[in-house]
Formats: C-alpha cells, structure tokens, sequence
C-alpha cells in the first residue's frame, strides 16, 4: 500500500491540520527522545495518550483559528493547561492521574446537575448534553449559535479522524519497519 | 407629472410625456362610457387603443372586474389606474392594460413600444394611488399564476383596504390546514401585504420551506391567529396563521434560522435524513459527536503507543514486500517477556480492534493499568520496542496475513 501526495486544497482545513498536527507529533517525539530513557522515565501511555489527544485538538483549533467559539475554548484550555503540562513533563506521574480524577469528579458534577434539570424536557436535556459535548458549548447561550458551532465542530472532528486514521496506518507501515531495520 | 385632476379629466389630454398621443386620447374618450365587448372601434388592431383595451380585458382581467370596471368607470379611474399600475409592475411580456383614460394611452404606447413608457405612465398613476390609498402596493406577485392572481388581486385593490382580514379568513376557511403548502403560498400571493415584491416572494420561499420543516416539529406552538391588517408601508409581510406583532416575528426568525440549522446539520451527520423533529435530530448529532470525540481518542491513544518508536513517519518509503508491522499477537508469543507481551497485547488488541477483530482487552483495560504495565516494560529495557520488534519480526508467522490487510 502505498500512499501517494494526492492534490490537496493548499488551504482546506485538512491540511493545515494535517501540518499542525505532524508538527505537533514531532515536537512530542522531540520531546520524549531528547532526555535519555536514563535520565527520566519516558512519561506514561496515559500521559502520552494525553497529550497526543490535546496535541490533535489543539492543532485542529489553531488550524480552524480563533473564528470559531470553540476553537477558541480549546486554545484557552490548551494554554491553561500548559502551565499542568510543563509540571507533568518534568517527571510527576501524579499531576496526570490528579488530572484524570479531577475530570471524573467534574463528570459526575454535571450528572447530577443533569439530573436536576431533567424535569426541564427532552429538547432541554438535549441541548445541554450538546453543551457538554461541543466544547466551549457553554457560553454560546443561543441555541442558534449552539447548532452553528456544532455544525463546524461535527465537520472539523471528522477531519480529524480522517487524517489521524492516515497518519496512524502509515507509521505503522513504514516508520516501524524503518526502526526495525 | 400629470396631477390627479388632469387624469381624472377625460377630456384633457396627458401632460406626462405624449403629447403626440393627445388625438388617441380624444379618440379613446367616447369608447370608455361603452362596454368594451361592445365597442365598434375594434377592428384595427395594432393602433387602436381600443384593441389593447379589450385586449388587455379579455386577458388579464376577470369576469368581476371587467363587471366593475364596465358599471363604475368614472368612479374607479383610480383604482383602475391603481390596476394599471399594478399590472404594469407585474406583467412585462404581454402589456397588461387598464381602462383608464390616461392610461390607455400608455398603454398603446406600451404595446408598440416597449414596457417603459407604461412604467412611466403608471408610476404617475402610482404615485397618485400612493397618495389616495395608503397601502403599499407594489402588491402584484410576479406570480406564476398570471389570470387567476390578476384577478384576485384587482378586487383586492379595492376591498384590501376595507376587510383585508375578512378577505384572509375567507380564504383560511376555503383551504383546510392540511392543504400543502402551494395552495397556501397562492392564497399568500393573493393577499397584498408586502412592502417589495422580490424580497417578500424570496422570502416567502424560504417562509415556506422551513414552515414546513417547523409545523411538522412545533404543532403546539402553531395555532393560527388572524393576520393582522397593515398599517403601515414598511411592514413584512404576514404569514397565514401568524401574528404580526415583533414578538412572534422575531420568534418565527429564530425559529426558522434554527430549523436551517437543523438542516445542514441533517446533512452533516449521516444517516439522519429519515429522522424528523428536533429532539430525535438532537439525538443523532450527540450521537455522532460523541462518536467522532470517541475515535479521535482512540486514534490519538494508537498514535501516542506507536508514537515513541518512530524515527521518521514523514518518510514515504515504497512498503517492503514485508512490511506490515510483525503482528504481536500473544498467543504465538510465549517466549516472550509476559509484561513485554502483555504490553504488545495490548497493541495488538488495538489493532485488531481496528480491522474489526474486536478483541476485548482493550476496553476493559483502564489507563492506570496501561500505564503500569507500560512502565514495567519501559523500564526493563530504554530499546524495548527495537526488542520487541526483532523478536516478533523473523519469527512473525503471520506476517502474511497483516500484509493482506494492507
């Protein structure tokens, strides 16, 4: 199999994601190789997980720009979260599980906020879980606006998944073998 | 400009921009006071302004208003000149022509000549209709239904002003609700409530169309109030069964952008196209968003596990005959470290999972215990992959099968 550069539109969406995230995944690589395995503990699957998943939503923001209310939401969580993330690369495993439960006990706040409102209707519960979903959901108080964002939002993560699933299946196919070689 | 006094005056001729058509209009006078069917002055056709008179009857005018016209011709000057004017605005092919004394003269003209001297012609008239009836009446659709519209609309131009809500709920009771929604859209074009014709009936499409869309999802919300009549020129135009007052009219703008959205959306997420109403609609897209957040995690955990030991994943190197990643899976794997296999495992159930193999480990591993596992087996070796990798790839005996894959 192999891929081929087929004509792309020089300024879709996709490819500004598709070059901000492959610099984004260098820069981790970077990040992980340069201090030796002796050194430090190369940092954890989650903790990599992590960050390769922020690495996408935030190359994908920054792609889309600050046009859209949840690109920027996502920008704003990024760089809150980078001052987290520069503690966490220095070597402590707790920050990132402290991460992890702190988004577990966020989740369940919103359950029972759900719950309250659940008496509100279908098309209210729905509308809040959409909220929920889409990110910085929460101040585009409109349902307009909340339909306008989800729209871009839909069409951006679908990008993201195309690309991702590119990129996943060719390291497997060539990077590994250059390794292994 | 020809004041209104001037027109009204049969016997002057138009001061507006024919002067040369002083004898035509002299000519015409006798001919008004005459049932046109009767009129004797008929047989030339091109010239005789008689001709384009009962032409422009015959076609463009109905039974009703030709009776009108016939009985109150001295009276209804103005709302023939009204009819004139409006007709000119409305047919551009074939000259639509009133009786009305100054105007039929324009509209010989119009009938040699082209459509502009009417326009001229019946703006004077319709600055004059302006002033007398104050309804803006630009009102004439172009509509697809030219004779029936025409002669709905000339009546209209008389008893608009009177009853407008009488007129609207005749025309309610005589189409049930659950007509479609052509008829309504005629019944709309009937009812002259607009301020300009273009933005109304592009408007009124699009009205249409997501009023659909909306009563099918809001019934509650849909109780058919009286239109209310006009007051004034600038006003939008008012939908069958919908209040006009700003309240409900912002709330039908809204209404009708989210049901756009609504749309797109539909054709965004797939397969939601049989899917009617807000909140199953709602249902899908978090569905699908949920989804889509789902597989971006999972792409982004693969590419983060596989992320580590990879020099260069720019490079697009042909693949070798061999080169499909050596499959671990475990279960050929006994020599191996079991932490270094559980951990290939693990990779090995991620792509399984993704050729549709779906094998169970991965969900049921949690990140903590990834990320013991994980540190076991990175702690054993820095080059455990390199490890893992040499000892899976001579002794891979599968390596065919995760070729045909690729």
């Amino acid at each position: 199999m192999t891929p081929q550069f087929s004509p792309m539109n020089p300024n879709s969406i996709k490819t500004r994601f598709t070059h901000r995230f492959l610099r984004a995944l260098k820069r981790l690589r970077k990040n992980t190789k340069s201090p030796t395995a002796a050194s430090s503990p190369p940092p954890s699957f989650s903790l990599r997980y992590q960050t390769v998943k922020m690495a996408a939503d935030a190359s994908m923001a920054a792609a889309v720009g600050p046009r859209r209310v949840w690109s920027r939401a996502i920008l704003r969580k990024v760089r809150s979260r980078g001052f987290s993330a520069r503690r966490i690369r220095s070597g402590r495993r707790s920050t990132a599980s402290g991460v992890v439960r702190r988004i577990r006990r966020i989740k369940n706040g919103k359950t029972r906020v759900e719950e309250k409102i659940g008496f509100f209707g279908d098309d209210h519960r729905k509308t809040e879980e959409l909220r929920r979903l889409v990110p910085g959901g929460e101040e585009a108080m409109d349902l307009y606006s909340l339909l306008d964002e989800t729209a871009h939002y839909i069409k951006c993560l679908s990008t993201q998944v195309h690309t991702s699933g590119g990129l996943k299946s060719e390291k497997r196919n060539f990077g590994l073998m250059k390794k292994s070689q | 400009m020809p004041t209104w006094q001037s027109l009204s005056n049969l016997n002057s001729p138009p001061r507006l921009h024919f002067p040369i058509m002083d004898h035509f209009v002299k000519e015409n006078m006798p001919n008004l006071g005459i049932p046109m069917a009767m009129n004797p002055n008929l047989p030339t056709i091109s010239d005789d302004p008689g001709f384009t008179e009962r032409a422009a009857k015959f076609s463009c005018f109905g039974s009703r208003s030709f009776n009108e016209r016939t009985s109150q011709l001295s009276l209804n000057s103005a709302q023939l000149g009204y009819g004139s004017s409006a007709l000119m605005e409305e047919r551009e092919k074939t000259p639509r022509v009133s009786i009305s004394p100054g105007s039929s003269v324009g509209a010989r003209e119009n009938w040699n000549s082209t459509q502009t001297h009417m326009g001229m012609r019946s703006t004077s008239d319709f600055d004059m209709n302006l002033t007398q009836i104050p309804m803006s009446d630009r009102a004439e659709f172009p509509s697809s239904n030219e004779g029936s519209s025409v002669s709905g609309q000339f009546p209209n131009g008389e008893t608009g002003l009177k009853n407008p809500s009488d007129f609207s709920s005749k025309k309610r009771k005589a189409v049930s609700r659950g007509k479609s929604k052509v008829v309504e859209a005629e019944d709309d074009l009937d009812t002259k409530r607009c301020k300009s014709t273009e933005r109304n009936r592009i408007e009124n499409d699009d009205v249409k169309s997501e009023k659909k869309t909306d009563e099918g999802q809001k019934q509650e919300k849909g109780s058919p109030k009286p239109s209310e009549p006009p007051k004034d020129y600038i006003h939008v135009r008012a939908r069958r069964g919908q209040a006009t007052d700003s309240h409900s009219l912002a709330e039908r703008v809204r209404r009708e952008k989210i049901g756009e959205r609504m749309k797109l959306l539909q054709d965004l997420v797939p397969g939601c196209n049989k899917v009617t109403g807000k909140a199953l609609m709602l249902d899908e897209i978090i569905n699908y968003v949920q989804s889509l957040q789902r597989q971006v995690e999972f792409l982004s955990m693969k590419l983060a596990s596989v992320n580590p030991n990879v020099d260069s994943i720019f490079s697009k190197d042909v693949s070798q005959p061999n080169g499909s990643f050596p499959p671990p899976e475990a279960v050929t794997q006994s020599s191996v470290h079991p932490l270094e296999s559980t951990y290939s495992q693990n990779i090995g159930s991620l792509l399984a999972e993704e050729f549709g193999q779906g094998l169970p480990q991965f969900p049921t591993l949690c990140e903590d215990d990834l990320q013991s596992i994980v540190q076991m087996g990175l702690g054993r070796s820095p080059n455990r992959d390199m490890g893992l990798y040499s000892q899976f790839f001579p002794g891979s005996s599968q390596k065919s099968h995760m070729k045909s894959e690729f």
